[in-house]
């Protein structure tokens, strides 16, 4: 390949995004929701207690992403014809939201840096000018992984897509940076957005 | 068993109805769908009530049942190109072009039929291509082949372990099988839907 070929993508986000969603092998997004929605039903019976669902929801998920990661960066690579890497926290969120939601859910979300508000869950905070910010949110207008599905207040502790966080923390882990990810919005709960809020706690040294 | 034909009689008249093979509007990535079946293998194989691989198969054909069941249902009232008939041998069917709610033009006590719309609208729908093969002995057994079965296309077994090769061979049967069970599970929901 021509050595300037390999340099840093200068694709923007969104249509690597788009490029990797085209090259995916796509499979039926009901058949998805409906699988994920018989496990979520089959661990409130095998568990009772809420929080451990939530609990093995996001261990499952940690596995999944895992696994994920290299599915990732090798599709990404391909497909810019160079590595992808990010050297900022927040470039780690953009790529999440723009490329990785869209090559493995086919919808892309909203990012914004900083924490965001535990009240209004959105990135209110003005980090426009910052480019090391140790958290952020990503706000989905549509989740994949529970059209149609509501939750009744007798479960309202249940965090039904707690797996994308796990993805979230366990893809993220094996690049070096062990983070949480949390909902601060759920559309399960009737609110109009979900939200996830991920927050890096402490990089990981090679060593 | 003799092989069946799946293509489209007339099909000049029923153009339409292959439209039916696209993929759907919405669409996730297949990897991740195999990673969260997986996922709930590994979750069945653990579990303190299933300790034998026929337990955990029946659990995992169960799953699978609970979600063809569902998927069948929205997929025949989503449907608006399908125009199956109630004999695939009849030349004249009109090509319906407006929406029946749930009213797909199926005979339930033709089993031919019925096992066709599997093959090629329910698959598509789902998987994004025909069954490649079907066959039947004309008793009521059929079979149906696909070459290239999104859930064990990339298929691998981990190598660890003791026992070499037979023991490795094993597992991958006994994986295959686990993995099967989905999609029967699948076949039996969607079917007890229609």
């Amino acid at each position: 390949k021509h050595p300037a070929q390999l340099r840093m993508s200068k694709l923007p986000l969104s249509r690597t995004g788009d490029l990797c969603w085209s090259r995916t092998p796509k499979t039926n997004s009901e058949l998805f929701t409906l699988t994920y929605g018989v496990l979520v039903t089959q661990l409130i019976r095998d568990f009772e207690d809420t929080e451990r669902v939530n609990v093995e929801l996001k261990r499952m998920g940690r596995n999944i992403g895992v696994r994920l990661i290299d599915e990732y960066l090798s599709k990404v690579s391909l497909a810019t014809s160079s590595v992808p890497s990010c050297a900022t926290f927040r470039q780690t969120g953009e790529s999440i939201a723009k490329v990785a939601f869209k090559m493995f859910l086919g919808i892309s979300c909203d990012f914004s840096p900083g924490p965001g508000s535990e009240a209004s869950g959105g990135g209110e905070e003005e980090t426009e000018g910052m480019d090391e910010v140790n958290s952020f949110t990503l706000t989905l207008s549509d989740n994949p992984l529970s059209t149609f599905v509501e939750i009744p207040p007798s479960r309202e502790g249940l965090s039904y897509s707690n797996l994308i966080n796990g993805v979230i923390e366990g893809s993220l882990e094996s690049v070096g940076m062990r983070v949480e990810s949390r909902f601060l919005r759920e559309i399960e709960k009737d609110d109009d957005v979900t939200v996830i809020r991920v927050r890096l706690r402490e990089r990981i040294k090679d060593g | 068993f003799t092989n069946l034909d799946l293509r489209t009689v007339n099909a000049s008249e029923r153009d339409d109805s292959l439209h039916v093979a696209s993929l759907p509007t919405t669409a996730v990535s297949e990897s991740l769908f195999n990673m969260l079946l997986n996922e709930i293998i590994s979750y069945v194989r653990a579990l303190p009530s299933t300790t034998t691989s026929e337990s955990q198969a029946s659990l995992i054909e169960s799953i699978g049942y609970s979600v063809g069941l569902r998927l069948s249902s929205i997929l025949l009232l989503s449907d608006t190109s399908t125009n199956l008939t109630t004999s695939s041998k009849s030349a004249k069917q009109p090509l319906q072009t407006l929406p029946i709610p749930g009213g797909i033009n199926l005979d339930p006590s033709n089993s031919l039929s019925v096992v066709k719309y599997l093959c090629k609208d329910f698959w598509s729908s789902i998987f994004g291509h025909q069954i490649t093969k079907l066959q039947t002995n004309h008793r009521g057994v059929f079979v149906l082949k696909d070459d290239n079965f999104p859930m064990t296309k990339e298929f691998t077994v981990s190598g660890v372990g003791e026992g070499g090769s037979t023991n490795k061979e094993e597992r991958t049967r006994v994986m295959t099988i686990l993995t099967l069970s989905y999609p029967c599970g699948l076949i039996r929901g969607a079917l007890k839907g229609l």
